[in-house]
């Protein structure tokens, strides 16, 4: 084992070591943890994983890609000998300020600044961010895999990068005019584009994906019908709708349904739903977790609708 | 914690406030990987409620400071700290009026901030110098009450094939959950291993998990 390991050293082949690499074998060195492997096995995939390494550090391979199936092989680890990790240790003698201005140097200069709404939530309760931007990937992830997403109640935009993300285009449309112009200032591409308008009962196109979060709530219950129908006929064939709303069920009794919300309770929004869709699926989320557990205690409800039914044939 | 309705900050959405500027590092997170805003949201949000409530929170590594702010507000107060001279001035910006904040431009190797109820660090350890890992370990238990709790973010090892280039580029010291385990180890007596798969912090096989989070309480000594 020691002389295979000899002959494939660094100094013979030439590699540069990639510092992970560094890491993996002072811990394995520490802990004998690899001593488990094949000693055959340590010394070929060493030198293959040096190679793919060397790659690495210039350029060449893309480890996401596989390149080859050296680092993620059975253990995932590879073995380097204690000179080679000298030799590895040798190569990154950066501080750790230096490291981190080739990092920031890939990121570019850029600012946002956001608007009013927004603003004050960060100040006023700045955990929100994470369970809106949560239900955003969800709904991303369900939904928005395809190439039209329309978002119906959009605010400032907040959620658009993680639902555009993936897509070709993305709508988002809201009636407050301030939120639009705050959303076009942050995140306004060839590709996403954001519109003021009152969407109730307009057609924008046939998108393959309708999201709206936080949006049925604020719908009166006389306008409930007219809501799902713009939702509906915004959506082609295969179209997938998301709707999220806070869950009646779960509201704090005092503030049950001030601020003249229309609270949903879960069969309620799945009722409604039904209307306009086939197939209902029912999440149900507590802070940052979209999950099917019991829907009595959770937060906050994501319904999902697909297949959707014949317009002027609901039940 | 009072329970609050998500409808709960749309009724604060009064107008008046002071606009967030977010700066270099969270709009690059916004415009190219807008699920990671989520993600280290959500692992500060875990850490916020190990901590509790009317703690002092030390945050290393704080960059604009959004979780920090997070802290501030969940846990009562937070310091946070950062050698980035740049992301501090963005959090400076932000946050500087709030009473329960503050932002520190230092090195936190030579720092010597205080001693808290609580010390954060995400995203940091992976970007210490292999030698210096020790000596931020170190600091982290000095700046802790002995009753003071640790929490350590990082990526993890096994799944840094599938990071990024822009994050590849400064993981210079990339940990499993077993060597972090060991190395806390040293310096705590308990050490208690979470990981997470995007926003969901659980206490499954960490091999598969694309993030450490390692809670470390009692220091020694």
């Amino acid at each position: 084992m020691g002389d295979r390991r000899k002959n494939n050293s660094p100094e013979q082949a030439g590699f540069i070591i990639h510092p992970h690499a560094t890491v993996r074998n002072r811990y394995a060195a520490q802990t004998q943890e690899n001593k488990r492997t094949p000693p055959d096995d340590n010394g070929r995939r060493s030198l293959r994983g040096l190679r793919k390494l060397a790659g690495l550090a210039a350029g060449k391979v893309d480890l996401a890609r596989g390149g080859d199936r050296g680092y993620g092989s059975r253990r995932g680890i590879f073995v380097f000998s204690p000179r080679m990790e000298r030799l590895a240790m040798a190569t990154d003698a950066r501080t750790e300020q230096e490291v981190w201005s080739g990092v920031k140097d890939m990121l570019g200069r850029q600012s946002t600044t956001l608007g009013p709404r927004w603003s004050r939530r960060l100040r006023v309760d700045p955990i929100q961010l994470a369970f809106t931007l949560s239900r955003y990937k969800f709904a991303a992830k369900l939904a928005c895999r395809k190439n039209r997403v329309l978002e119906l109640g959009c605010g400032e935009g907040i959620g658009c990068s993680i639902l555009a993300e993936n897509v070709a285009s993305y709508l988002g449309v809201d009636r407050d005019a301030a939120a639009i112009q705050a959303a076009e200032t942050n995140w306004k591409t060839e590709s996403r584009r954001f519109q003021a308008d009152d969407f109730l009962g307009k057609t924008y196109g046939e998108f393959d994906a309708v999201v709206a979060l936080d949006v049925i709530e604020h719908i009166s219950p006389e306008n409930e019908t007219a809501f799902l129908d713009t939702v509906s006929r915004n959506l082609n064939g295969d179209g997938i709708c998301v709707i999220g709303t806070p869950n009646l069920a779960a509201a704090v009794p005092a503030s049950g349904n001030q601020n003249g919300l229309n609270l949903y309770d879960p069969d309620r929004l799945a009722a409604a739903l039904d209307k306009v869709f086939h197939t209902v699926l029912r999440f149900a989320v507590n802070d940052e977790v979209v999950h099917t557990g019991g829907d009595a205690m959770a937060h906050y409800l994501i319904h999902v609708g697909c297949y959707k039914r014949k317009q002027g044939n609901a039940a | 914690m009072t329970p609050k309705t998500p409808c709960a900050a749309d009724a604060a959405d009064a107008t008046g406030a002071d606009p967030v500027h977010f700066g270099q590092y969270v709009s690059y997170w916004f415009s190219k990987t807008p699920r990671r805003a989520l993600f280290c949201l959500s692992y500060y949000k875990f850490a916020s409620r190990l901590i509790g409530r009317g703690k002092r929170v030390l945050d290393v590594g704080c960059s604009e400071g959004l979780g920090t702010r997070l802290l501030a507000q969940e846990c009562g107060h937070a310091v946070g700290l950062d050698s980035d001279a740049d992301a501090i001035r963005v959090a400076r910006a932000n946050w500087d009026a709030e009473p329960n904040i503050d932002f520190r431009g230092e090195d936190f190797l030579s720092a010597k901030p205080g001693e808290f109820d609580a010390v954060t660090n995400f995203d940091v350890i992976e970007h210490i110098q292999p030698d210096n890992a020790s000596t931020f370990l170190a600091q982290i238990a000095k700046n802790l009450k002995h009753d003071g709790m640790a929490i350590i973010g990082t990526p993890n090892l096994e799944t840094q094939h599938l990071a990024s280039a822009v994050s590849r580029q400064g993981h210079i010291n990339c940990y499993d959950e077993g060597r972090l385990r060991d190395e806390l180890l040293e310096h705590f007596h308990h050490v208690f291993s979470f990981v997470a798969n995007d926003e969901v912090v659980h206490t499954g096989y960490p091999p598969t998990a694309n993030y450490l989070l390692i809670v470390a309480c009692r220091k020694r000594g």
